[in-house]
């Protein structure tokens, strides 16, 4: 629902068979919210809610880490949005690389922050949940440790490597969409992809026992 | 390893990534019919990116992520009001001040105005004296904007402005 304290504000409402789908129909989702319709701020984060949380949980060290970070990507994506259209009110808006983008960076400085603590990332929050799930066979509780030593290692990784490592594999962007967030070229995504596995490996097999 | 391997060593890591297609994808898969020791990179690959993927939230995570437009419209509408009235005290105070500024500034220029005259009016002591005609070579020197130095190069930059002081430029 609109805002009723704020009766100056006009109201759009995006209807069915309005713009088609993809982008234009997520430009006028944002121009509608924009202008005060609350639906379509609650359409516009129902559809990348997902992609967003799967980017900011690798950064998270609790659910509620990721549901901080996840908020603040589109918090702060919503205000690029609204600047840009204030400057240039024709100006297409590339809202969901905005998105990966920022996420990332957020991801990028929680890391750097909570890492001055204590570097775990979100599931060995939980390592008693997790041990008691796998406590039947020894087999899982190994494969669930190798996992979590694994997943610590990808925060090790140079920031490039991680970045596209994890937009693949967390997101599962393809490379061009990868190289467009980063705004690198699509072959330096796929070179620093095969990096970041090589990486990843030697990473893993020097912090084995 | 072979030369064949080392070309294909990159579609290997994106294969295991379930992100090679088309044409790239069938001559890996060509490679590796022949290759056993690639087949087995790319299954130890796919087992590492396997690993180093996160598990998917469990209930109680998925309860907690449900909701998260609900507090960010609140947060947002809530800077909106926000910006709102800053904007209105700022343009308050703005046209507050000019009033203010109107009805104060005749006032003001009055009281100041007597101020103005000692500076207006010549000392009456000098009044009596004769007029002396003031060294124009100091003048010259403290005015000067551009020091042109003493070098022979720096005269001849200085003689080229003081012949277009005279009207010589030609």
């Amino acid at each position: 629902m609109a805002d009723q304290g704020d009766d100056r504000r006009p109201v759009l409402r995006v209807v069915p068979g309005g713009p088609g789908p993809g982008r234009r129909e997520e430009e006028a989702l944002l121009a509608a919210f924009l202008v005060g319709d609350d639906e379509a701020f609650g359409a516009l984060v129902h559809r990348h809610e997902r992609l967003v949380l799967s980017l900011v949980r690798r950064y998270a060290r609790t659910p509620e880490d990721a549901r901080d970070l996840a908020q603040r990507t589109f918090l702060r994506a919503f205000e690029a949005a609204r600047r840009a259209l204030r400057h240039a009110p024709r100006g297409a808006i590339p809202f969901r690389r905005w998105l990966v983008r920022i996420a990332v960076n957020l991801g990028k400085n929680h890391l750097r922050d909570t890492s001055r603590f204590r570097l775990v990332p979100i599931e060995a929050v939980d390592e008693d949940r997790l041990g008691s799930r796998a406590a039947g066979a020894a087999e899982e509780l190994e494969r669930a440790q190798r996992a979590a030593k694994v997943r610590a290692a990808v925060l090790r990784l140079p920031r490039r490597q991680r970045e596209v490592l994890t937009l693949r594999i967390d997101a599962e962007l393809p490379f061009a969409d990868i190289a467009e967030a980063l705004q690198i070229t699509e072959n330096a995504a796929r070179v620093n992809f095969h990096h970041a596995t090589r990486r990843l490996r030697e990473l893993v097999e020097e912090g084995a026992p | 390893m072979t030369d064949a391997c080392r070309e294909v060593e990159e579609r290997l890591s994106l294969s295991a990534a379930g992100a090679l297609e088309g044409a790239e994808a069938a001559a890996l898969e060509a490679h590796l019919k022949e290759c056993p020791a690639c087949r087995a990179e790319r299954e130890r690959l796919a087992e590492l990116l396997g690993l180093a993927r996160l598990p998917p939230p469990d209930a109680e995570e998925e309860a907690l992520l449900s909701d998260l437009s609900s507090p960010m419209l609140r947060e947002l509408r809530r800077r909106e009001r926000r910006v709102q009235i800053l904007r209105r005290t700022l343009a308050g105070g703005a046209v507050a001040a000019g009033v203010a500024l109107a009805i104060l500034a005749p006032a003001l220029l009055r009281s100041r105005g007597p101020a103005l005259q000692p500076a207006a009016v010549a000392p009456s002591s000098a009044a009596g004296q004769a007029w002396e005609e003031p060294d124009m070579t100091a003048l010259w020197d403290e005015s000067a904007m551009v020091d042109y130095g003493s070098s022979s190069s720096d005269a001849g930059a200085a003689d080229a402005v003081y012949a277009v002081y005279d009207g010589n430029d030609s």
